[in-house]
């Protein structure tokens, strides 16, 4: 039994809970696109936590099952994916606008 | 082919098929020598073959089955429909047969020289083959539906033919009224058809290769045993009643009877040997066939028929009045062949088939002879004003108007008059012509006319009265006709320098001219012997209840017969007499005319064609503009906009909720999330492990 299989389940799912919270209330309080990007990432990782931990608790330390694990790898590449895109949008809209202030962008409002 | 000898019927509509397909085709690329031989050849190849029917016809009845056409199964109560091209050979088909295709081949012969200088040449007879292949088809054929072929497609030619001069605006204005009048009578000949296959449960007329499949009997087969049960049976008898009206109604329009003769007066805006063709000799006469090819039917109903017989004699006074004071030569032809057609449907209309028929025949023959002779005064004098334009020097001026005549319309029998010196062939045949519409012995209207007269008699003396009357003014409008048009000095400078036509034109003429003369000796009245002409059709239009049973004496028939010479002659001398005693050869002065209301109400034909205008045209107008403002555009447009508008309306409402922050949106993205997995939470609650 190494020290992993010593924490309980529940401490990395209140660890991955409280990323997650980080991560929303930062998506939802900050204006700098760059910054919610971060806490975008955040939210990520924390569910990537889950996934591991999840993979780990149920298949024990002998059993071969990478499926957590895997799908943590899939979540990074979109998030890289992501990243790019919406860099790429940010530095588009900074050649076009005076700042990149999340909160002056509201054009598309009805 | 099988043994039948009289399925070569089907070669009679063949050829002037070919004709057709052929000059449409190739036509205006062919010189027009070879168009018109080849047209009028066709036309004469059908009256040869129609001739042979005739020799071998007797007093036999042939149907010639040549395919299949529509099958329908019963279904749902409803009896099967079998519906074959078959051709019916009897000795009334085999002389409308022979008045086609003679007296068609006859005009085709005409028309080569008097549609010489038309561009059009090619086009023309492409139409007039077209029309003789529709209107054998109409009268071969053994169903109603095939009928209906043949008589939509006449419609068609005459709508095409009357329109012919299509850059003229009123010659395209005659050719819709044309269609529309017919097609409003088409309808009844169509309902009339559903009603005969309801009643019927086929729409053969006689017994034919379906009847030898289902056993279900031809309608006309059947009808006249029907006799007793629809005496027996009120609702029967109302339906039979219905149907033969509606049929009737349909007539009405293809042979310009009341209330739908306005359009024939308008037709004459066609070239002149449609109007002696169509218009005169054979496809207005369609009604009078078909009444009389369905005579078992009609005769089933007493009320039908005295529709028949009134409308006919009515049409026949009333056309006759307006005849009297028009103008222009053609139009008094018009309104003559309207009173003539009405003669054969009073005839019918009284059970006497045959007289009716008969009268087809003759009019056939001096009716197109009077066109005929007509075109070839209308050709003249055109000739005569174009060489005067020609030596004036001012070939497109406005037209010449003196006493509110116009100088320059060759069809205005008031620019004409002293041709009989010029145009020597026309007159004597126009004049043998109108002697025989006048009923002058022993001429073959003077026959036909009076066989009508005779029989209208047998059934009331008031109908006689009406018909004597009727013919009164025939004998008085042709006289006027022919002293305005041959007679008295010339009236314009035109008509003193016109010349007669070519032998293409005049040999016509002559043929048509002497066969109204001695055409009439086929039918001589029972008071000479045996009725040749009404001997031969018996075997087709021998009435149910047979009038030769109810007989006259000799000296009834001969009574009747001098009191109509006598009219005919008195009033032939009065007209006479009257237009050589005033000068410029009217009967009222010029400053009468607008005085005298009798004048004013004939001249503007009872002022039907302005009421029409007025309640149809213009009404219609109304209702399609009334139509559209309310129904178009308040309810259709209302429609589709109130869509869009509603979409607006509760798109306003929610829009505000768009504010365009990025945060609303996450949150309530996020808000959407929690609620999501709180719904799903509490509904798998129990697959979670209990601790």
């Amino acid at each position: 039994m190494g020290l992993v299989q010593a924490i309980p389940l529940n401490y990395y799912l209140v660890l991955s809970a409280v990323l997650f919270t980080i991560g929303a209330t930062g998506v939802l309080v900050k204006r700098n696109p760059i910054v919610m990007f971060m806490c975008i990432e955040l939210m990520l990782n924390a569910v990537n936590v889950t996934f591991v931990a999840f993979s780990r608790y149920q298949n024990g330390i002998n059993r071969q099952s990478m499926d957590g694990q895997m799908m943590v790898i899939f979540v990074m590449a979109v998030a890289a994916a992501e990243v790019a895109v919406g860099l790429g949008i940010i530095v588009s809209i900074f050649r076009n606008r005076p700042s990149i202030n999340i909160d002056t962008m509201d054009v598309l409002q009805g | 082919m099988s043994s039948n000898p009289f399925e070569i019927a089907w070669l009679v509509p063949l050829f002037p098929l070919i004709g057709f397909l052929f000059a449409g085709f190739f036509g205006s690329k062919l010189p027009k020598a070879v168009v018109g031989a080849i047209c009028t050849g066709v036309v004469f190849l059908s009256f040869a073959v129609a001739a042979y029917l005739f020799v071998i016809i007797g007093a036999s009845q042939h149907t010639a089955f040549l395919a299949h056409w529509l099958t329908v199964p019963a279904s749902g109560g409803i009896p099967a429909l079998q519906v074959n091209f078959e051709l019916l050979v009897d000795p009334l088909s085999v002389l409308m047969l022979l008045i086609i295709t003679g007296v068609g081949g006859l005009i085709h012969l005409y028309s080569t020289s008097y549609m010489a200088a038309e561009s059009g040449y090619a086009r023309f007879f492409t139409y007039l083959n077209l029309f003789v292949f529709f209107m054998l088809l109409l009268v071969l054929a053994n169903n109603m539906v095939l009928m209906f072929v043949g008589w939509e497609g006449v419609g068609l030619c005459s709508y095409l033919l009357i329109g012919y001069y299509y850059e003229k605006k009123s010659a395209t204005d005659a050719a819709n009224k044309a269609f529309i009048v017919n097609r409003i009578g088409d309808v009844g000949v169509l309902i009339g058809m559903f009603m005969a296959f309801k009643y019927f449960h086929t729409l053969d007329f006689y017994n034919g290769y379906a009847y030898h499949q289902t056993g279900i009997a031809g309608i006309l087969n059947r009808a006249p045993q029907l006799a007793g049960l629809v005496a027996a049976t009120p609702a029967l008898s109302v339906a039979i009643t219905t149907l033969c009206i509606m049929v009737f109604w349909g007539c009405t329009g293809k042979s310009a009877q009341i209330p739908l003769y306005v359009w024939l007066p308008d037709a004459m805006e066609g070239p002149t040997p449609v109007s002696a063709l169509i218009h005169a000799a054979t496809m207005v006469t369609a009604g009078v066939y078909l009444v009389s090819r369905a005579h078992s039917l009609f005769e089933l109903s007493d009320v039908a028929m005295a529709v028949i017989a009134i409308i006919g004699i009515a049409t026949a006074f009333v056309a006759a009045t307006i005849g009297l004071v028009q103008n222009d030569i053609k139009r008094v032809l018009a309104y003559s062949t309207i009173s003539q057609l009405g003669y054969m449907f009073a005839a019918c209309g009284v059970g006497a088939f045959a007289a009716g028929m008969f009268h087809v025949l003759t009019h056939a023959f001096f009716k197109a002879c009077l066109f005929l002779g007509a075109g070839a005064v209308i050709h003249a004098m055109e000739h005569s004003m174009h060489e005067r334009h020609e030596r004036e020097g001012h070939g497109h001026a406005a037209p010449l108007i003196e006493d509110g005549v116009n100088r320059d319309d060759p069809q205005d029998m008031r620019n004409m008059g002293g041709l009989s010196k010029r145009l020597k062939i026309t007159y004597f045949t126009m004049l043998a012509s109108t002697l025989a519409i006048a009923g002058i012995p022993p001429t073959s209207g003077f026959f036909s006319k009076d066989e009508i007269l005779f029989q209208l008699s047998r059934q009331s003396w008031l109908l006689w009265f009406v018909g004597a009357v009727t013919a009164a003014l025939t004998a008085f409008y042709m006289t006027r006709l022919m002293y305005k048009t041959f007679w008295g000095s010339p009236k314009t400078e035109d008509a003193g320098h016109t010349h007669d036509a070519s032998p293409a034109m005049t040999v016509p003429l002559v043929i048509l001219g002497t066969l109204a003369v001695v055409g009439g000796f086929i039918g001589l009245p029972a008071l000479f012997g045996p009725n040749l002409f009404e001997r031969f059709l018996d075997p087709s239009t021998k009435p149910a209840i047979d009038h030769a049973a109810l007989t006259n004496s000799d000296q009834y028939q001969l009574g009747l017969l001098l009191v109509s010479i006598a009219i005919a002659i008195v009033f032939v001398v009065i007209a006479l007499y009257r237009y050589k005693s005033v000068d410029g050869g009217d009967l009222l002065p010029a400053d009468q005319k607008p005085k005298n209301l009798t004048y004013q109400i004939l001249l503007n034909k009872y002022y039907v064609d302005d009421f029409n205008y007025a309640v149809y045209v213009h009404g219609g107008r109304i209702f399609a503009i009334n139509l559209f403002k309310d129904f178009e555009e308040l309810l259709v447009d209302g429609a589709v906009n109130g869509v869009g508008k509603l979409a607006r309306a509760v798109g306003s409402l929610f829009k505000s909720w768009q504010t365009g922050y990025v945060r609303n949106y996450a949150f309530t993205m996020l808000i959407g999330v929690i609620v999501v997995l709180l719904a799903v939470m509490s509904s798998f609650n129990h697959y979670l492990p209990h601790h």
